[in-house]
């Protein structure tokens, strides 16, 4: 008896699926190899092609062609849970979008406001660097009329001017104003008129008469403005070191003859 | 060239019975049609099909799996099967047909055996003592023009006449599909005793069988 023997004997109980699941297996492997036993098999399966029909017909239940039409047409029906898991899965992926969306909106409104305050500290910070770098800063109450405000006064010797900044001054009598005089050897020189009774801080800038040597102090006086004198109360005066007056005197230059300059700036809005 | 027979003649094969009852619902003409309209995904062809076979198919599973139910659930996915699989069909008269009880009873084995309900099976064919039984009686005649009669006729009349010993092998493994160690177990016979009866028996089968094997249902 050779090893092949036994596929022979098989055949008709591996044609019938009546072998064990084991027997099957191995005969599956050896058909697949054995064109000889493969061909049995398949004159088998066609010999016996109606032997399932020797049962006895079962009459379909009512409705039995529907239902397998419908279910043999339609797509594959998913389980419960695979709906679960999709639904999981689109919750989760709309969660993250949700969340990196917002996160990235919060990160951008952050870094707006940010630049924004970075942008107005450099802003400050240039504002006070002149009077950070100043070697003298004058700070003065000025009240009056039941009001109270102030002014500083200090000298840039990096632009050479003279810078005041006036807030909330208190309204000065009709026909007078707020002056800034400058001090000199010859005495007190006219400046510009300073506008500020308002609630912004203002930033008086101004350069000195010529012959700039000649400027030691300025003084802030309220009373009546275009005269050659000043006639009103003289609210601050400020003074020049004399280190600083020997600096500036060795700076002068002809181009800086001119007259006076002067620049009134809106230092920042208080509502901020 | 021959004529093609008509859709409610039988094909006549070399030997067949000389006196055949009934018509069969399919011509080889209409069978290769409804090949070709189920490969053109024609849903009117798969329903027709459907209609044919499908009180065979529930025979022969409620037979194997002895439950209604699960019995149906096997042909829906044996016509699944054939709707998603239409092109590894033979494209011949009897191709489709034969494919879809083979389909069908493969996927009742399946089961059976998937599901470990062998020993049920085994258990419930002891309890009911269903072994020796003959097969049961052929349909009447009244069911004569019912697709697949006249097969099944010829079908039934070389079963019961095996011997008694060999269509008992037969019944329990075909069409009960228990396995040769179970049959060699329920019946107190050696194992090699079933595969010489089952042996024997499906050698009678086929030549039984032989002059019907290119007819049409």
């Amino acid at each position: 008896m050779t090893a092949h023997d036994w596929y022979l004997k098989n055949r008709v109980g591996f044609a019938t699926r009546s072998l064990e699941e084991r027997e099957e297996a191995i005969f599956a492997d050896h058909v697949s190899r054995c064109e000889e036993c493969r061909v049995a098999v398949a004159e088998l399966e066609r010999d016996l092609a109606w032997l399932p029909m020797g049962v006895a017909s079962v009459a379909p239940r009512p409705g039995l062609t529907r239902s397998i039409m419908e279910r043999v047409l339609r797509r594959p029906r998913t389980r419960w849970w695979q709906w679960a898991v999709s639904f999981a899965a689109a919750a989760s992926l709309l969660l993250a979008v949700g969340v990196w969306t917002e996160t990235r909106r919060e990160i951008s409104a952050l870094r707006r406001a940010l630049d924004v305050r970075q942008g107005r500290l450099i802003t400050i910070e240039d504002s006070l660097s002149p009077i950070l770098g100043a070697e003298r800063v004058l700070q003065k109450t000025i009240k009056g009329q039941g009001s109270e405000g102030g002014v500083l006064i200090f000298y840039d010797q990096d632009t050479q001017r003279w810078n005041v900044v006036a807030q909330d001054l208190p309204p000065a009598r009709t026909g007078e104003g707020y002056q800034l005089w400058f001090v000199t050897s010859r005495g007190l020189l006219p400046g510009p008129e300073l506008r500020a009774n308002g609630s912004r801080p203002t930033l008086l800038t101004v350069r000195p008469p010529a012959p700039f040597g000649d400027t030691i102090g300025a003084a802030l006086v309220v009373g009546p403005v275009g005269s050659d004198r000043p006639r009103g109360v003289e609210l601050a005066r400020f003074k020049l070191s004399a280190r600083t007056r020997r600096r500036k005197t060795g700076a002068a230059s002809p181009g800086d003859s001119a007259g006076p300059e002067s620049a009134l700036l809106v230092l920042w809005n208080r509502s901020d | 060239m021959p004529a093609a027979p008509s859709d409610f003649s039988p094909q006549q094969g070399k030997g067949s019975p000389s006196v055949r009852p009934g018509a069969p619902a399919l011509s080889p003409t209409r069978t290769l049609s409804l090949h070709a309209r189920l490969a053109a995904r024609d849903e009117q062809a798969l329903a027709e099909l459907i209609e044919v076979v499908t009180p065979w198919l529930l025979g022969m599973a409620q037979a194997l799996l002895s439950d209604p139910d699960e019995a149906e659930e096997v042909v829906q996915e044996a016509f699944t099967i054939v709707w998603n699989r239409i092109g590894q069909v033979p494209n011949e008269p009897r191709g489709l047909l034969a494919w879809v009880l083979r389909t069908a009873r493969n996927r009742a084995i399946d089961r059976l055996r998937s599901r470990k309900r062998r020993l049920w099976k085994f258990a419930h064919l002891v309890a009911t003592g269903m072994d020796g039984e003959p097969f049961a009686e052929a349909e009447e005649p009244n069911e004569a023009g019912a697709p697949g009669w006249h097969v099944h006729q010829t079908v039934h009349a070389a079963l019961e006449a095996l011997p008694r010993e060999q269509r008992v092998v037969v019944r329990l493994a075909y069409f009960h599909g228990l396995t040769h160690s179970r049959i060699a177990e329920r019946l107190g016979i050696p194992v090699g005793t079933v595969k010489t009866r089952l042996r024997l028996a499906f050698d009678k089968l086929r030549h039984a069988l032989a002059p019907i094997k290119d007819w049409i249902v």
